[in-house]
């Protein structure tokens, strides 16, 4: 039908330092993604050891696709005659990997401004940038891309997948989060940062009350009356009668962020936005409780997803009794140095998060550790350490999505979902296992066999010839 | 008191857990980790391998809880407490502090004890209140560029999950939190504990408003930004800080009364706070454009009330402060609690005293002056880590000083003073500071109410800190001696009840790894009114330290290594060495067996009984311990401690002395028989000395031959009648052999050991073999290697002359039967090589009879020779003393007293212990009194030990008994009763017996060096009200009470 995957990556990565050379030559050389076009209407991958993620695993079934949705998933599916089969039998299938919180896919990670709740990812993602490749050949199809944690208030977040020339092509949901950090940005100090939030926090007061005053104001003076109230009860008046376009950008994400709904003088006014939620960056066990309260205060801590460093599993009571899901952080390993003996103790910190009940989300380690990036790999270091299988393939898969409140579209290999698929050589879980083929959407996205950066990377010599401008 | 015998039982258990459960947690620690770091690297392969197999079910199990906290509640009992309450400033000798659910139940002196509550009872240490900084050592200022901000909160900087262990081992357990002193009004500073549970650490997060007069020339608010772009724009400056002390209080009151304008326009607030003037709505107060939080929390903790924190750098600083605070009250506000912070930087103390001191009355005249009741904070403990900074001829500067606080005490003796460090200095010592402060002249009770109940007060914290009583938070410190001796540690802290810190265990770093199987004991420190060293010296109100069982110093003050544990004794204890049992059995269990020199009877010694402990409960912490029957050749005697954890601690030398018997027998053949012992003794010993050389020479010349090689050397070998020598037939038979077999074998018996030669039962062919006689039991070893190893023979004389048993090789066991057809001594001649091929001689055969008479010879062990009479004493001394030159110990020397003139003038001398280089041996002696104190003599009662004491003999205390020994401190009472003076029976226990057993290099005195063996008693040990208090042996407290 087709004569070949359109969407599969060409040029490696990863090893950036030496590819980049000759990756310049190759890249104008015309091999850059080609447009997505419409999926295939009928996919069918037949044979597969399927993991579902919800449900029993499958020995050896059939996922069949149809217009980009997950059509039937079971051992005994009826393939329709026009479906274009991929026979994988033997092979491993999961849903694709979700990278629940990442600043990679911008140009810069952070603004230089502190508070930013105005911007969103949108405008800085690239969608050219040799990271969504990277995702591919990873297996990961879906990528929340958010302002990192080096700010106070970061932006608006978005969840992308790794193919398409345009960002709208690109995206799965608009931006539903808003990065914030309790951890000090670079030249902050705590007390800096908490009164930099509380402050942008009472300025959105401030600014709606002011704003309801001025409505209050102009109905009097469009009614020709002269103001005939103290400012606070001209805020009551007021307050019913801001609109929508009142807002400005700045405060428009904040007022979402807090509900969405005015509240001026301590009284409910209209509610004029959709509310968003907040992805809350807590470095340290000890801005587990900060981030609590201002999430409590300002009424988003129904939306609040907390990512944590390494040290927060000391503050695992908190975190049991906030029981919000959390993002652990690329080092799985936190260590701590007894400060009378000098002594290094060792937590894994994935198993403690699990043990206290919590739901949370796997990421990819630092970009110059090859393993870590692997969010396979990450899954596969928590099963060692004791977290059930499943729940460490949860971690990857379902529970960013649940995060993400998208567990209706994607996270697992069920009828009715985004067909995200990753055909794994082997066990996903085994670190011998690669990734051959992806699907999102239906579309065969990538396909080791044609991952030609790949090749040209793993082929011998290639290193030393490569390093070579021609 | 029944009731309560159980509990405490635990108790104990519980405090004589805490060291070994944290070294088991850091043990558990230690091993995940390196689980952690091998399992790391096959982290990927296990996944895999799990991943294939099962698939695990859903985590229903995998919640933890949270477990209840167990030690929250319990009964301590301490040498001395602390409660630093106004009502009892003083501390309560054996007080007892009651916590239940970590408060503090009930302080005092014999409460009854609760029943269900664990007792902890810390015989040495005392118990204080936690300390309270209010210096503000966490305080880490704030990078805001706002002169006066509200915004900045204290609370939001404190790791809460910190571990703040360094703080805690000072002794601090709770801390003011501050925002920063380097701006008018900082921010809003909190009090937090340094331990305990997170969410409950701090314990008000908004506790005081933080301003700082004197600091100017603060650095600019306005600095281009790098770079400025459309993300960063170029903002214009906001205002500086007020730069004059003039501005600094006009600025103040404009915010305030800015404040008092905002209370009817608290914005977005319906309750907001009231208590300012009224305004008129709508009136002066317009909303900023632009909003200002830093205004605005300004306003919101003013109006909160919150009190003041004022820091102040100079005299006039205090003057303004004082007098903006009497504004304030003047002004008709509510009172608003107000405290300074930092008196010593001030130039003129002097004037600064004056400012405040002299304040109300002399300002009395212009008019009412309401009074100031202002608390002060001053940092005292600045630069006594390291040296200040030169201030030179500059007559401005005056020394501030500890004075500071003592001076103020004394004018105000109302004012509440409190002691701190330095703003942001993690290493704040506040019990140094409270030291230094009575250095300045401050009483001990105030110093250290003054780092506790009084910043508590100033906190605002009294409710829950500060003091122990009744009510109040579990939060104290057990430290190793009072809180204001320099030389105290803190060992422990208990935060909310709970134990939050223990001293560490101190690692043995100098000494490696000399005791691996037990961790050395903590360092002690013995402060007593006398200490008797044994030297002849007596140090008055001195102290020793013992560390890894030895005693490292002693002395007037000795050195206090961390946390060292303290006993103090002053001012009625008596502290001596450790008692020596010159003479006993202790460790035989009766065992009967007579002593070849060959018999290692330190062996019987393995783990400490209960009869040790008795022994060393009375105060002998060393036993030479010798064996009920000795061989004609001698027996060994073994030295003892009675108390330790093991053999290597237990055994203080293996061979102590070689003991020989006179007793009963006519003095000139038992000294014959001992001159020939000694003269085959010398034989082995010279053949040693010469072989020893020989190596010498050899391993110098770097494994040359020296002279010929392979000369053959032989030597005429001869034995005695007795059960074993001589020509014995055997048959054998049973076992693979279809018809006997016989033969001949010639044995010889040298002590208990046995060689010979057998005819080989197979070819004829002479063999060689060796064993033991052990009572009738003869065990032989065949010397010929065969594939199933060397064939041994066990029989049983089971008469006279004739032997059954079973002779082994290899898995086969054949009847043994042997009949002895000849039992004249034998003589057999024996040809050995002198050298191997190399060159290196070949050592001469190892002979354990003989072996301990080599040190004898050396004079590094004496040779103690039970005598009864004048002659038997008289050919001891000669043999001894005169021929052989060796230190002897005359053991019981009844008849003593009528040769005293050949013994006197032979003591021992004093000092130091034998050279071991120098061969020459020392010819002392010394006499063991008999066991009986009081005996007759030309039928007058007569105590020995008095009489020759008198004589200037060194004499020692036996037992002759096993614990009989606990007896000897009354034996040598009973002496002193008899004549003997207390200090001689002192150094008959001690120094002399030790030196008599060359032992002095390790026992007997309380030198450094020697083993920390010590008794404590109360008065002097042979006073007649005198008791024994404390026995330490090996740096290890001897307990009570099983």
């Amino acid at each position: 039908m087709h004569g070949k995957p359109r969407y599969s990556a060409f040029v490696p990565a990863w090893l950036r330092g030496f590819v980049v050379t000759w990756l310049c030559g190759f890249v104008t050389a015309g091999a850059v993604a080609q447009p997505p076009a419409v999926p295939p209407e009928r996919v069918a991958l037949t044979g597969a050891r399927i993991i579902p993620v919800v449900g029993a695993p499958i020995a050896s079934g059939t996922v069949l696709v149809e217009r980009g949705k997950i059509a039937a998933v079971g051992p005994e599916v009826e393939i329709p005659y026009d479906a274009r089969v991929f026979d994988v039998s033997g092979k491993f299938v999961m849903p694709g990997m979700i990278d629940v919180h990442t600043a990679r896919g911008l140009d810069i990670p952070n603004e230089s401004r502190p508070v930013t709740p105005h911007l969103d990812v949108a405008d800085a993602l690239d969608p050219s940038q040799l990271f969504f490749e990277d995702c591919l050949r990873l297996g990961i199809t879906a990528v929340h891309v958010i302002p990192a944690n080096n700010t106070v208030i970061g932006g608006l977040g978005r969840v992308v997948r790794p193919i398409g020339l345009t960002v709208g092509e690109m995206t799965i949901a608009e931006g539903e989060f808003l990065k914030i950090a309790i951890t000090p940005r670079r030249g902050f100090d705590r007390m800096l940062q908490m009164a930099t939030l509380r402050e942008t926090f009472l300025e959105l007061d401030d600014y709606l009350a002011r704003v309801a005053e001025k409505r209050y104001e102009d109905k009097l003076k469009e009614e020709d009356k002269q103001i005939d109230v103290g400012p606070d009860e001209a805020r009551k008046r007021g307050r019913d009668l801001v609109r929508a376009e009142d807002v400005d950008d700045q405060h428009r994400n904040l007022l979402r962020l807090c509900g969405g709904q005015v509240r001026v003088a301590g009284g409910p006014g209209p509610k004029l936005f959709q509310p968003l939620g907040a992805f809350v960056y807590c470095g340290n066990a000890m801005d587990i409780a900060l981030a609590v309260r201002l999430a409590k205060d300002h009424a988003f801590f129904d939306r609040t997803v907390l990512v944590l460093g390494g040290e927060c599993h000391k503050a695992v009571a908190e975190l049991k009794q906030a029981a919000r899901p959390v993002v652990l952080p690329g080092d799985l390993t936190y260590r701590a140095t007894d400060p009378l003996t000098g002594e290094v103790h060792e937590t894994f910190v994935p198993k403690k998060i699990f043990d206290a009940g919590l739901l949370f989300a796997l990421v990819p380690g630092p970009d110059d550790s090859y393993a870590e990036r692997m969010l396979n790999y990450q899954a596969a270091q928590c099963v060692r350490y004791g977290v059930p299988r499943d729940e460490a393939l949860r971690a990857i898969t379902l529970n960013p999505a649940k995060m993400l409140g998208l567990d209706g579209r994607l996270g697992s290999i069920e009828p009715g979902k985004d067909a995200h698929l990753v055909v794994f050589s082997g066990d996903p879980l085994d670190f011998s296992s690669v990734v051959e083929q992806v699907f999102i959407d239906g579309i065969p996205a990538y396909d080791r066999a044609k991952d030609v950066r790949l090749q040209r990377l793993l082929s011998p010599g290639t290193s030393d010839s490569t390093a070579k401008p021609e | 008191m029944t009731h309560a015998t159980k509990p405490r039982a635990r108790a104990a258990a519980v405090a004589a857990d805490l060291p070994v459960g944290r070294s088991a947690r850091k043990l558990v620690a230690s091993l995940a980790t390196g689980l952690v770091r091998v399992a790391f690297g096959f982290a990927v392969v296990g996944a895999a391998a799990h991943a294939t197999g099962q698939l695990e079910g859903d985590r229903s199990a995998g919640s933890t809880q949270r477990s209840a906290d167990p030690g929250r509640s319990f009964v301590l009992r301490a040498k001395a407490v602390y409660p630093v309450t106004p009502e009892q400033p003083l501390p309560i000798e054996r007080g007892m502090i009651v916590v239940r659910d970590g408060r503090i139940a009930a302080v005092g002196r014999d409460l009854p004890l609760p029943p269900d509550l664990p007792v902890i009872e810390l015989r040495d240490e005392v118990v204080c209140p936690g300390f309270v900084s209010a210096g503000g050592v966490l305080a880490e200022p704030h990078t805001g560029p706002e002169s006066v901000s509200g915004a900045y909160r204290a609370a939001d900087a404190f790791d809460t999950y910190d571990d703040y262990a360094e703080m805690l081992a000072r002794g601090t357990t709770t801390v003011h939190l501050g925002p920063g002193e380097h701006r008018l009004v900082s921010g809003v500073g909190a009090v937090a504990k340094l331990a305990g549970p997170p969410e409950q650490r701090v314990m008000r997060s908004a506790a005081d408003l933080t301003v700082t007069l004197g600091v100017f020339g603060p650095p600019p608010l306005f600095e281009p930004p790098f770079y400025a772009s459309s993300d960063v724009p170029i903002e214009p400056a906001r205002r500086q800080r007020p730069d004059s002390r003039l501005g600094q209080i006009l600025e103040l009151h404009e915010r305030i009364s800015a404040a008092a304008r905002e209370t009817g326009l608290s914005s977005g607030r319906e309750d907001g706070s009231p208590g300012g003037v009224g305004v008129p709505p709508g009136g002066v107060g317009v909303p900023p454009a632009k909003f200002d939080i830093h205004l605005h929390a300004f306003n919101e903790a003013w109006l909160a009330g919150l009190p003041l924190r004022i820091q102040v750098r100079h005299a006039a600083d205090i003057e303004a402060a004082l007098q903006f605070l009497r504004r304030l009250e003047a002004g008709g506000a509510a009172t608003r609690p107000a405290y300074l912070v930092g008196l010593t930087e001030i130039e003129r103390v002097a004037e600064a005293l004056d400012a405040i001191v002299g304040h109300p009355p002399r300002r009395a005249s212009s008019g009412p002056t309401p009074h100031v009741d202002v608390p002060f904070v001053i940092r005292v403990e600045r630069g006594y880590r390291a040296p200040g900074e030169n201030i030179g001829g500059d007559p401005g500067a005056l020394e501030p000083g500890l004075t500071t606080a003592a001076q103020l005490a004394r004018l105000m003796p109302e004012a509440r003073v409190a002691l701190a460090g330095e703003a942001g200095d993690r290493q704040e010592d506040l019990r140094a500071a409270a030291i230094l402060a009575t250095r300045g002249g401050l009483s001990p009770e105030r110093a250290l109410a003054a780092i506790t109940r009084v910043p508590a007060e100033i906190l605002h914290m009294d409710d829950r800190v500060g003091s122990l009583a009744p009510g109040k938070d579990a939060d104290f410190l057990v430290l190793t001696g009072p809180p204001l001796d320099i030389n105290s540690f803190v060992r422990a802290a208990y935060v909310g009840g709970q134990l939050v810190f223990t001293a560490p265990q101190p690692r043995d770093s100098r000494r490696g790894a000399a005791r691996p199987t037990a961790e050395p004991p903590p360092p002690l420190v013995i402060r007593a009114g006398t200490i008797w060293v044994g030297d002849g010296t007596v140090i008055r109100d001195g102290s020793l330290l013992i560390e890894d069982g030895k005693i490292q110093a002693v002395g007037q003050r000795v050195p206090h290594p961390p946390f060292a544990r303290i006993i103090d004794a002053r001012p009625d204890g008596f502290v001596v060495p450790g008692f020596i049992d010159a003479h006993g059995h202790l460790g035989l269990s009766g065992d009967q067996t007579v002593a070849a020199p060959d018999l290692p009877v330190h062996r019987s010694v393995g783990v400490a009984g209960r009869e040790f402990l008795r022994v060393a409960r009375a105060g002998v912490t060393t036993v030479l311990q010798a064996p009920y029957r000795t061989a004609a050749n001698g027996g060994q005697m073994a030295a003892i401690k009675t108390y330790g954890r093991d053999r290597s601690e237990l055994v203080a030398r293996e061979v102590a002395g070689l003991k020989f018997t006179m007793r009963g027998q006519d003095p000139l053949t038992a000294v014959e028989a001992l001159r020939k012992v000694f003269q085959t003794a010398r034989k082995y010993d010279e053949d040693w000395k010469k072989y020893e050389a020989e190596l010498a020479a050899w391993k110098a010349s770097g494994g040359q031959p020296i002279t010929k090689p392979a000369e053959a050397r032989e030597s005429v070998e001869q034995g005695r009648p007795d059960p074993v020598t001589g020509k014995w037939e055997y048959d054998v038979r049973g076992g693979p052999l279809s018809e006997p077999v016989s033969g001949t074998v010639v044995l010889k018996l040298t002590g208990t050991s046995i060689e010979g030669r057998m005819s080989d039962p197979t070819d004829g062919e002479e063999l060689r073999v060796s064993g033991t006689l052990d009572g009738n039991e003869i065990m032989l070893e065949i010397e010929v290697d065969t594939p199933v190893g060397r064939p041994t023979i066990r029989a049983t004389i089971d008469r006279e002359d004739h032997a059954v048993g079973t002779v082994t090789v290899g898995g086969f066991a054949l009847d043994f039967e042997a009949t002895r057809v000849d039992k004249s001594a034998v003589e057999f001649r024996v040809s050995r090589k002198k050298r191997t091929k190399d060159g290196r001689p070949v050592p001469p055969k190892l002979d354990f009879n003989l072996e301990p008479f080599r040190p004898l010879l050396a004079g590094k062990i004496p040779a103690v020779v039970d005598v009864e009479t004048g002659a038997q004493i008289s050919v001891a001394a000669k043999l001894f003393l005169d021929e052989l030159k060796l230190p002897l110990v005359l053991l019981g020397a009844e008849g003593a007293a009528d040769v005293a003139d050949r013994l006197v003038g032979r003591k021992p001398e004093a000092g130091a212990p034998p050279p071991t280089s120098a061969p020459a041996p020392e010819a002392t002696v010394g006499v063991v009194v008999p066991r009986e104190i009081r005996g007759t003599r030309l039928r007058r009662p007569y105590c020995p030990a008095a009489d020759l004491s008198r004589r200037g003999i060194p004499i020692a205390l036996q037992s002759d008994s096993e614990d009989g020994a606990r007896d000897l401190p009354f034996m040598a009472l009973f002496a002193v009763r008899e004549g003997l003076g207390g200090d001689a029976a002192l150094k008959a226990l001690t120094i002399d017996a030790a030196r008599m057993y060359k032992l002095d290099d390790r026992l007997g005195s309380l030198q450094p060096n020697r083993d920390g063996d010590v008794l404590i008693f109360h008065g002097h040990p042979f006073d007649a009200g005198s008791r024994l208090e404390r026995v330490i042996v090996g740096g290890q407290e001897v307990p009570d009470e099983e």
